[in-house]
């Protein structure tokens, strides 16, 4: 039987945040992950590096929290973190009022707030409303990338004896007389289930955590809180442009490297694996939206996406936005199972935090001694500037930065080398988002790669402007060629699979420019490669 | 003030032919076009129906389909009218509408239409013996593994090869089909020559990517064996060609094709448009026209828009649109259904003669016909009628 | 004007649909140029991420093929040469991109010196014979246009106009007051015998398209600020400002506003007409003169790429064909290849000639009996690729009255 000391279910950024620690620290820890990495709400999210300044007025404490992670964050993940900074704009609807507190509520938690004139206001941020924006101020806020974070995460794992695996649910749990022993998992693909011995689990589920639990027995206070984002085809802000008012829906815009992300609404959900987004969550968050900029509805959306927070409702505590925005880790222990502990809520700013205070429960159970160094250490060492000038030469203009923090040191360093010495694999598979095929082939080689999907959310191909219109022919054609496994070559599914998915969260935007894109989506593969194969009738 | 006996808005492939049929029948035509429409992208052949006779299911359609309203004569008139303007520019194209042909497509499964270019004929395919893919080096877009994968499964029995051809494409930029179909462009031979080193014989046949020439190849001429072209990911040759051979033919006739002339609005009098107007750059300029074809083609074209939910508009002349409201409607779950998607349905009705009318049936412009995907109330690229209903309509509009 | 419509946002609405991709000249030419999506749209969104420059960008010859191709009203060629000048920002110009951008001030030089027309024409083929254009990085296959011995703005003052109400400025264009001052003579002809006095505006400078299209933005806005003033004054007066240059005339109706978004460029715009437009306004308004000369003659016409740019159809063509016994066929044969003063860099000459081959070849064909077009530098480049010379359609008008 497959072991472990420490089984971690989950592998969002709470998840793969532990992992780290863990290893970090000598512990033999093995992360269990239903479907792909940051299948959760660490994808599905805004991807905000919280300076606190949101949570000033109402949770100070999340403040503090969220300003020490961010530095951290900003010194140890590099290449995942834009350090975009962020604005607050108080609109002529908004209430001076809540202006002095939250100047006040920033001071107290060391959040530093400073105050700009609406002409600089607007020369930072061009297409701000003039007409209704009253005050700015700059906060240190920063855009976290999900998707690179995990893979650094996982990266650094690795290389201390870390191990994971995806598409792998957690179906049970093997407990001897209140004793965890092992969790029972499955195969996704194959079906196949079996058990891994551990001495303890941590449930880092997210939303899922309440049903987690149920399969072992305990009751988990976790409500998913379903929140709907909007992605924009171009950088609309330079900065994080926050609505200084009480926090609400679709305040909040974030730059994402190509993209824009408005966002978010809440909304209690009974089960995380609703991702649904809807034409009336899109206006609403539009409408919203177009208060600080009035041109929005002029600007391409991309899509739609939504994810859930895993919020921790203390037994009579409130649920959505009046919730905490806090987290919690329990240990079951109390309800009488040893070995078996949770952890909740929470925020992405604040998983090393998170992780760190976790960790340190689990390794006193084990009487480990080592401390937690995952706020000195960076996650990843950095790409030589060497291997940058290098990959310069062959690489597409402007996409080196990006791929070499996608890549990390060792891949990047193969891809330049494959760049290097193969002409033909320096052709761009993403024009969007210029990924290489030479990008593409190194990924479609890992042995975690089941689909399309699995090779975008590590290269950022099918994310940008013609969601996946050219890139998905020749993803599809490079992982057939490439893949590992035997789902590789059934290609016409992984294109239409992979299609579908960016189908999903076009359909609550197919309006405007998105419509036209779409009606070439539709020309190319029923039309020019009858991709479902049909027959006439 | 010149007036135009017609005046065609839209220089797709509706607009192309309906002014090669008028020009064809001596009327002064005056085409206005912005963009290259969507002929660039399209794989070149003209479906007309998704059935294995559609001259027989286009008869079996409701009343109030546009090919209903085209009728069968002009529908069959405007296949060989298409033909003989293609055949003009050396581009012949094999098929009729009461079969289909099949062409192998860019991921390896066949596609069906009714009028395909010559070099994409995969009809004889079945009877070949071994069948080469040869793709290229260093050109994008044409990965021949997946390809014969996916092929196989139609000819089990068959012997297939794949073989690289080299081309000299390597050493710029990425070269898709297009690029290297231009460069091959007088420049072909290296092309044959490397297709004869394959030594394929009379009973094979060459699966190649669409990189042919874009003008007169002579290709196929020097080898024994099928040389077939396959779709693409755009920009397609193959519709260029097309594009291109129906820009000559207008050349020859004498019609005056304008671009970069966006139609912003009609001037109106009465039930008639007498003129359109263009955006030019700095003002606007008027062009008249006694009789009008609107062949602005669809959302990806522009022919219609959409910024708020629900609520799609014709943009020049603001003729009602026919729309299935509602999220639920509008699109559905699966990109790729078996039932048509509300979206694509968006477009203008029009009475027996092409004029658009109301929702209660009235005419709006006696002297408007409305050709191609601007037309509502069907899904084209579900029925698989997208080139047939744009060049029947066009067909018929330009006749009345 | 809305915000939308200046070049640098255009780029959020491309769907990268690749028809611009289809279209450019310089793609078919070589191998070497990514093509317009892949730079301009692609760059606009993908810039943040490093100051990287693409190298590429120094194959597009700003023909605006692309721009003309897309469905999606993407200014192409204008975010690329907003590119071009970022470049410059941080690299130096060569010497022969200093020279060919500024033609003004290179003819201005050579007028000072005395009989310096002469001499720079001489000078001009000397220095082609030893080389000295191959060292500065100019076409050594070319021959440098010649440069007239007394500019059209000196000419202008010996020609007699009888006064009118009617009057218009001529924006004469560095090509045509300093190389072919016979197209502004046949301009002020033209335009006097439609009723019209045509006047000068000593202080216009050269419209800028060339400094644009060498990356020298800034100079070329300080030439829009100032000719947009001008235009402006002349606006006041209610008196147009017109131009036979077809490149001129874009950059002075279109290409500013894209370029520098002010919207007193979209203002002074409406002010600016082609020649031939002009004419034709005349003509609907029932105003223009059609007491003409028959002239038994057939003309293969170049149209210009900055003239399908403008949208206004072909004027010339429809007033050219006002004369009985005038037959106009359009050549059909896309871009000539020259782009201005792209054609004249040593390393794009065989790019250009290669692009121009389609339209050489029709030239050859000579089933007419002359060539015209109204932009400058296509004249030159028909004339270079077959030689045969070709003129301004103004000319074969001012001839019939
Ligand atoms: C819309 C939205 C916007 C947000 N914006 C921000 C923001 O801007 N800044 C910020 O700091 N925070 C933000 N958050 C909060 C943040 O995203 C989450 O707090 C954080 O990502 C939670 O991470 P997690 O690892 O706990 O949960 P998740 O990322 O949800 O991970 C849980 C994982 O468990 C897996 N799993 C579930 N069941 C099983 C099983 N049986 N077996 C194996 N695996 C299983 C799931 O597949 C999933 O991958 C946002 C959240 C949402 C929803
Ligand atoms: C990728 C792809 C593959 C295809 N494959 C096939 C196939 O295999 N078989 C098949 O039968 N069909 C196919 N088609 C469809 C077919 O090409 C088109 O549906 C058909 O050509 C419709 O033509 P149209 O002329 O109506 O519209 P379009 O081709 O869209 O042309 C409309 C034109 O009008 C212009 N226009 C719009 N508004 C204005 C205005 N205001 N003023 C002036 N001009 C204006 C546009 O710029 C455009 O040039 C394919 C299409 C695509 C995109
Ligand atoms: S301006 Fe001309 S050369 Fe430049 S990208 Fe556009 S089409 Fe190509
Ligand atoms: S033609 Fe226009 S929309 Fe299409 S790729 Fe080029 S710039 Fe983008």
């Amino acid at each position: 039987m497959e072991k472990a000391t420490v089984v971690i279910i989950g592998g969002g950024a709470t998840g793969l945040g532990i992992l780290r620690d863990l290893s970090m620290r000598g512990v033999k820890a093995l992360l269990i992950e239903k479907k792909d990495l940051i299948n959760g709400a660490s994808s599905r999210y805004h991807g905000l590096l919280h300076s606190g300044g949101r949570y000033a007025v109402k949770d100070k404490e999340a403040a503090r929290e969220c300003i020490i992670e961010n530095q951290i964050l900003c010194k140890i993940g590099k290449g995942c973190v834009e350090p975009c900074g962020g604005m607050f704009t108080r609109l002529d609807i908004d209430d001076p009022a809540y202006e002095e507190l939250w100047i006040k509520g920033c001071a107290d938690s060391g959040i530093e707030a400073t105050p700009i004139t609406l002409d600089e206001a607007f020369k930072l941020e061009p297409r701000l409303s003039r007409k209704h924006v009253k005050s700015a101020y700059l906060v240190p806020d920063a855009a976290i990338d999900g998707f690179r974070m995990a893979w650094q995460l996982i990266d650094s794992s690795r290389r201390y004896g870390g191990r994971f695996k995806t598409y792998t649910e957690v179906i049970g749990f093997d407990t001897v007389n209140g004793e965890l022993r092992g969790v029972k998992v499955r195969n996704q693909f194959t079906g196949e289930t079996y058990e891994i011995g551990c001495d303890i689990v941590v449930n880092a589920a997210g939303g899922w955590a309440g049903f987690i639990g149920k399969l072992a027995g305990v009751e988990i206070g976790v409500q998913p809180d379903k929140g709907t984002l909007i992605a924009f085809n171009q950088r609309i802000v330079n900065h994080v442009v926050n609505r200084l008012h009480k926090s609400s829906d679709g305040d909040i815009f974030v730059p994402h490297g190509s993209i824009t992300i408005l966002g978010t609404s809440s909304m209690s959900i009974p089960d995380p694996e609703d991702t649904s987004t809807s034409r009336a969550e899109v206006e609403n968050l539009l409408k919203i939206g177009e208060q600080t900029f009035e041109n929005l509805r002029d600007f391409r959306i991309l899509r739609a996406f939504a994810g859930s927070r895993p919020l921790y409702i203390p037994p009579g505590g409130a649920s959505g936005r009046g919730a905490s925005r806090g987290f919690a880790i329990i240990d079951h222990e109390r309800d009488g199972l040893k070995g078996f502990f949770t952890i909740v809520g929470g925020k992405f700013t604040t998983f090393r935090l998170m992780a760190e205070k976790i960790c340190d429960q689990i390794c006193a159970k084990l009487n480990v001694t080592e401390k937690c160094r995952t706020a000195e250490e960076p996650i990843v060492p950095e790409v030589s500037q060497a291997d940058k000038e290098r990959a310069r030469k062959f690489f597409p203009s402007y996409g080196t930065e990006l791929a070499a923090t996608r890549l990390g040191v060792e891949r990047f360093k193969r891809v330049v080398e494959r760049l290097e010495s193969d002409v033909e694999s320096r052709e761009l598979i993403c024009e969007c988002e210029n990924v290489t095929r030479a990008e593409v082939e190194e990924i479609c080689k890992e042995d975690t790669i089941f689909n399309i999907d699995d090779v975008r959310r590590r290269t950022r191909i099918g994310m940008g402007t013609c969601q996946g219109n050219f890139c998905s022919f020749r993803a599809t054609a490079v992982f057939a060629d490439m893949g590992g496994n035997s789902m590789a070559k059934d290609s016409l599914v992984r294109l239409r699979e992979f299609l579908q998915g960016r189908w999903k969260g076009i359909r609550p935007v197919l309006l405007g420019r998105t419509l036209r894109e779409s009606e070439m989506t539709r020309s190319i593969y029923e039309l020019s490669m009858n991709v479902t194969g049909g027959e006439p009738q | 003030m010149k007036i135009s006996d017609v005046i065609i808005i839209g220089g797709g492939l509706a607009g192309l032919m309906a002014a090669a049929v008028a020009a064809n029948r001596g009327q002064n035509v005056t085409l206005l076009t912005y963009g290259s429409g969507s002929l660039p992208l399209a794989s070149g052949a003209i479906d007309f129906l998704n059935a294995k006779a559609p001259a027989v299911a286009i008869k079996n359609l409701p009343d109030n389909h546009p090919y209903k309203k085209i009728g069968m004569k002009n529908i069959d008139a405007a296949a060989k009218f298409f033909c003989e303007v293609t055949a003009q520019d050396n581009l012949p194209y094999n098929g009729k509408l009461s079969a289909q042909i099949p062409i192998v497509t860019a991921v390896g499964t066949l596609k069906y239409s009714c009028l395909v270019p010559e070099s994409m004929d995969a009809s004889n395919l079945i009877n070949k013996k071994k069948i080469y893919v040869a793709g290229v080096k260093g050109l994008k877009d044409f990965y021949a593994s997946m390809l014969v994968d996916n092929l196989k499964k139609y000819f089990p029995a068959k012997n297939f090869e794949v073989a690289t051809l080299d081309l000299e494409l390597l050493g710029g930029r990425d070269i898709t089909c297009m690029g290297a179909a231009r460069l091959l462009t007088g420049n072909e031979q290296i092309l044959a020559d490397g297709l004869k080193t394959l030594n394929a014989t009379a009973d094979d046949a060459i699966i190649l990517p669409p990189i042919l020439s874009l003008e007169d190849s002579n290709v196929k001429s020097q080898l024994r064996a099928d040389v077939i072209e396959t779709t693409c990911l755009p920009p397609s040759p193959p519709g260029i060609r097309l594009q291109r051979a129906f820009t000559k033919y207008l050349q020859r006739a004498g019609v005056k094709v304008f671009g970069n002339s966006k139609v912003i609005r009609g001037v109106v009098e009465d039930k008639k448009i007498t003129g359109v107007v263009v955006k030019s750059v700095a003002r606007e300029k008027i062009f008249y026209g006694k009789k009008i074809i609107l062949a602005t083609g669809g959302f990806y074209s522009g022919g219609l828009i959409m910024h708020e939910f629900d609520k799609p508009a014709e943009p020049i002349f603001n003729l009602p649109v026919f729309c299935r409201a509602g999220a639920e409607n509008w699109s559905n779950e699966k990109l790729f259904d078996d039932k048509p998607q509300g979206f694509s349905m968006t477009g203008i009705l029009t009475d027996e003669n092409l004029n658009p009318v109301d929702a209660s049936g009235k005419i709006i412009y006696e002297n408007l016909h409305v050709v191609g995907a601007n037309l509502g109330g069907v899904d084209f690229i579900h029925e698989r009628s997208a080139g047939g209903v744009a060049i029947s309509s066009a067909y018929k509009a330009a006749i009345i | 004007m809305n915000d939308m419509t200046k070049a640098i946002f255009t780029g959020d609405r491309c769907l990268s649909c690749t028809s611009c991709m289809a279209s450019c000249p310089v793609m078919a030419a070589i191998k070497d140029y990514r093509g317009p999506k892949l730079v301009a749209p692609a760059h606009g969104r993908l810039h943040f991420s490093q100051a990287d420059i693409e190298t590429t960008l120094e194959f597009c010859s700003n023909c605006k093929t692309c721009d003309r191709a897309c469905p999606s009203g993407v200014a192409v060629s204008t975010l690329n040469m907003l590119q071009r000048a970022e470049y410059y920002k941080t690299h130096k110009h060569t010497r022969a991109e200093e020279m060919l951008a500024h033609n003004e001030r290179m003819a201005n030089l050579i007028r000072k010196i005395p009989f310096g027309a002469t001499f720079a024409n001489i000078g001009v083929n000397i220095g082609k014979t030893l080389n000295v254009f191959d060292k500065l990085g100019i076409a050594g296959e070319r021959n440098m246009p010649t440069y007239a011995a007394t500019p059209f703005k000196n000419l202008f003052r010996r020609i007699k106009q009888s006064t009118s109400g009617k009057k218009i400025v001529l924006f004469t264009g560095c090509y045509i007051n300093d190389n072919e001052p016979q197209v502004g003579e046949a301009f002020v002809k033209v335009m006097n015998a439609n009723g019209y006095e045509v006047l000068i505006d000593e202080n216009f400078n050269c419209c800028g398209s060339p400094l644009v299209s060498m990356g020298f933005l800034d100079e070329a806005r300080a030439h829009a600020g100032n000719n947009v003033a001008r235009i402006l004054d002349w606006k006041k007066k209610n008196i147009p400002v017109v131009t036979p240059c077809t490149s001129c005339s874009l950059m002075l109706k279109a290409e500013y506003h894209e370029l520098f978004g002010e919207d007193v460029m979209y203002e002074a715009a409406q002010n600016v007409y082609d020649a031939f437009e002009f004419l034709e306004l005349l003509q609907e308004r029932g105003e223009f003169n059609d007491n003409l000369k028959p002239l038994n003659q057939k003309f293969l016409y170049h149209v210009p790429c900055h003239l399908k740019s403008q949208a206004i159809g072909l004027p010339a063509v429809n007033i050219l064909e006002e004369i009985s016994g005038v037959k106009v066929q359009t050549a059909d044969a896309d871009c000539c290849g020259i782009a201005g003063n792209y054609g004249f860099r040593k390393d794009k000459y065989e790019i250009s000639m290669k692009i121009g081959k389609k339209l050489f070849e029709r030239v050859k064909q000579k089933d007419f009996d002359k060539v015209i077009s109204d932009c400058g530098t296509c004249r030159i480049q028909i004339h270079h690729g077959t030689d045969i010379k070709p003129c301004h359609p103004i000319e074969i008008l001012a001839e019939a009255y």
